[in-house]
């Protein structure tokens, strides 16, 4: 765990943004993404990114109080948004594609598919948690933002080869089980 | 999206009547997409809640009920001190019985305890210390240049005298009494009669052959004579005490213990933190205070972990009742090892308030869960369980010395925390 006990801030921030990526899965989201002209994609994909990024954020900026409130140390919460993410990233490596869903059109895109479920997730508000109740705000919202911009970046892409795509949303599947090994070890060796 | 669209780039044929047919209909999808969803959400919590981090009660304990609960913690040792000193070895409350088995490794470990009490300042309990001391010295056996003790005929265990050498320097640091230096010195050359070429050491000495039993190692008794080298080390620091220490110190820090002895996982050894504390600060490398930091993890988890016991309901199903003393108190007294460790070794210092906030928290589930006497009272055999914890209707005499030990520690850091806040 030398990457995440460490007391480089760098270090730290690029293990918050690798991790928030990682959950986010830019590649799946893409794929979750309804097929459409790329101006009119863009719009509702940033507004439910807007929308998560302030959900999220407010989690992480709470999550001192909230885990305060339940009675939660950071130490054992690290251990269980291990496990969270953990099996999603499972989940994620046998299905890298979602379930043929309902989704809104126009800009009711930005709510539904969007922001949810593709953005909002559990392994999402496990990370915020975490990282706000661990982390400075820097690290929890600053690299929160950063990786939601990355994943409206990729949701602009287009989609050419269908497999390659799967392939990556395997990969940042991979991804987040090993930021959930680091964190179950991470949790264990915290006093 | 949504299967059998994703196949076709931009025909998009299935998701769009889809999406149309929804824009029509926003309560439809709201039902079929977000309870389901929400459903899954809570029910999520709610496994997350109860089966991975249930709530960390920590009950408030001040400074003077911790020492006052390792004052009758000691107060069941010394009343349940028969006159040869020898403790109750255990008691069952549910039938009504006394446990005749008896372990002298315990033993000398609960006459330890006892130590740690009297020089905390309870000098009421060195009669009693003297007297359990008393059994294990009736049983010194003397050969050539070193000391050791062995139970009836029995092998010599090498913790047993571990504890011996780190009590009796507790006792000449509380009394000033040196007229056990040179046996505490027989019993050191002892110690390292077992100590192998890697720095292992082996846990019996055999009478008859007068020779350590080969093959034969035990996973705390490394630990236990660890902590006595190096306590003769700081007493007698041109004793030559220090180099062997460092060897098995080593052996310990690099988890080949565990590697020799089939161990998965490396051992929360409480007994490697007591040697930690005692290591003169020039022999404490990276190596070291890494170990430290690692054996500080195990602690605070298996109290985090206690923390979460409630010992009812659903919770018995994930997390069991709560642990037996002897095992909490154990994670308490190495975490209170490393505290003070922690205390002279700045490399550390970042950790002491999380640990004495651990040693905090756990010094109050042990208090709130001690036989008080009007308990007590209320039950037959009073004087063989006020001042106990009970594990499952049983109490024996190293649950006692561990949450004894565990208890003086956190009573230091909580009294060492309210002087920071003023």
């Amino acid at each position: 765990m030398i990457l995440i006990s460490t007391e480089n801030t760098t270090a730290i921030m690029v293990f918050a943004f690798i991790a928030y990526v990682a959950a986010v899965n830019p590649p799946r989201l893409r794929i979750g993404l309804p097929e459409s002209h790329g101006r009119a994609r863009f719009g509702p994909l940033l507004a439910g990114s807007a929308l998560v990024f302030v959900i999220t954020a407010a989690l992480a900026l709470s999550a001192e109080a909230m885990l305060d409130w339940f009675q939660i140390t950071a130490e054992s919460w690290r251990m269980a948004s291990g496990i969270i993410v953990g099996l999603v990233g499972a989940r994620v490596l046998v299905a890298p594609q979602r379930a043929d869903e309902p989704v809104l059109d126009g800009w009711g895109a930005a709510l539904v598919p969007v922001a949810f479920p593709l953005l909002f997730t559990p392994q999402l508000a496990a990370l915020a948690v975490l990282f706000g109740g661990t982390e400075s705000t820097t690290v929890a919202v600053g690299m929160l933002a950063l990786s939601l911009a990355v994943t409206v970046a990729v949701g602009m892409m287009r989609r050419t080869r269908e497999a390659l795509w799967l392939a990556s949303a395997r990969f940042f599947g991979a991804l987040l089980i090993i930021v959930a090994v680091l964190e179950v070890v991470e949790g264990i060796r915290d006093v | 999206m949504q299967r059998g669209v994703h196949g076709s780039t931009l025909a998009a044929p299935s998701h769009v009547a889809r999406a149309s047919r929804c824009a029509a209909s926003l309560p439809l999808t709201v039902r079929r997409l977000l309870f389901p969803y929400l459903f899954v959400w809570v029910l999520g919590f709610a496994v997350i809640r109860i089966a991975v981090v249930p709530a960390e009660v920590c009950p408030d304990v001040t400074a003077d009920e911790v020492h006052a609960a390792a004052v009758a913690s000691a107060d069941w040792l010394a009343r349940n001190l028969d006159e040869d000193g020898k403790f109750v070895y255990g008691y069952n409350r549910e039938t009504v019985e006394v446990n005749p088995d008896y372990n002298i490794v315990r033993h000398a470990g609960g006459t330890m305890s006892l130590y740690q009490m009297v020089l905390a300042g309870e000098t009421d309990f060195l009669p009693a210390a003297d007297r359990a001391m008393g059994y294990l010295l009736d049983r010194l056996v003397v050969a050539d240049d070193y000391a050791t003790i062995a139970d009836h005929g029995d092998r010599a265990r090498l913790g047993t005298v571990g504890f011996v050498v780190s009590s009796l320097i507790m006792r000449r640091e509380a009394t000033g009494d040196t007229s056990y230096d040179e046996l505490m010195q027989q019993f050191g050359r002892f110690m390292l009669g077992q100590q192998l070429p890697d720095g292992a050491m082996l846990a019996f000495w055999d009478r008859e052959t007068e020779a350590p039993s080969p093959n034969e190692r035990g996973p705390f008794a490394t630990g236990e004579a660890l902590w006595a080298l190096f306590e003769l080390d700081r007493l007698y620091p041109e004793g030559g005490w220090d180099e062997p220490a460092l060897l098995t110190a080593q052996y310990l820090a690099r988890g080949q213990r565990e590697r020799d002895e089939g161990y998965l996982a490396r051992l929360p050894d409480h007994w490697a933190a007591y040697s930690l504390e005692a290591m003169a600060p020039d022999l404490r490398d990276e190596e070291m205070v890494e170990y430290a930091r690692r054996l500080a993890g195990y602690f605070s988890m298996r109290t985090r972990i206690e923390a979460q016991r409630r010992g009812e309901g659903i919770n018995v199903l994930v997390r069991y009742y709560p642990g037996p003393p002897a095992g909490v108190g154990t994670a308490g007294e190495g975490m209170a090892a490393l505290y003070r460790m922690a205390a002279e070794d700045e490399r550390l210092a970042d950790l002491r308030p999380d640990m004495a906030e651990r040693l905090e928290c756990l010094a109050g589930i042990q208090v709130k869960s001690q036989i008080s006497a009007s308990q007590a009272a209320a039950g037959p055999n009073p004087g063989l369980t006020e001042g106990a914890w009970f594990y499952l209707d049983y109490t024996q005499v190293d649950g006692q010395q561990h949450v004894l030990s565990a208890l003086l520690g956190a009573e230091q850091a909580m009294r060492e925390m309210e002087e920071t806040a003023e």
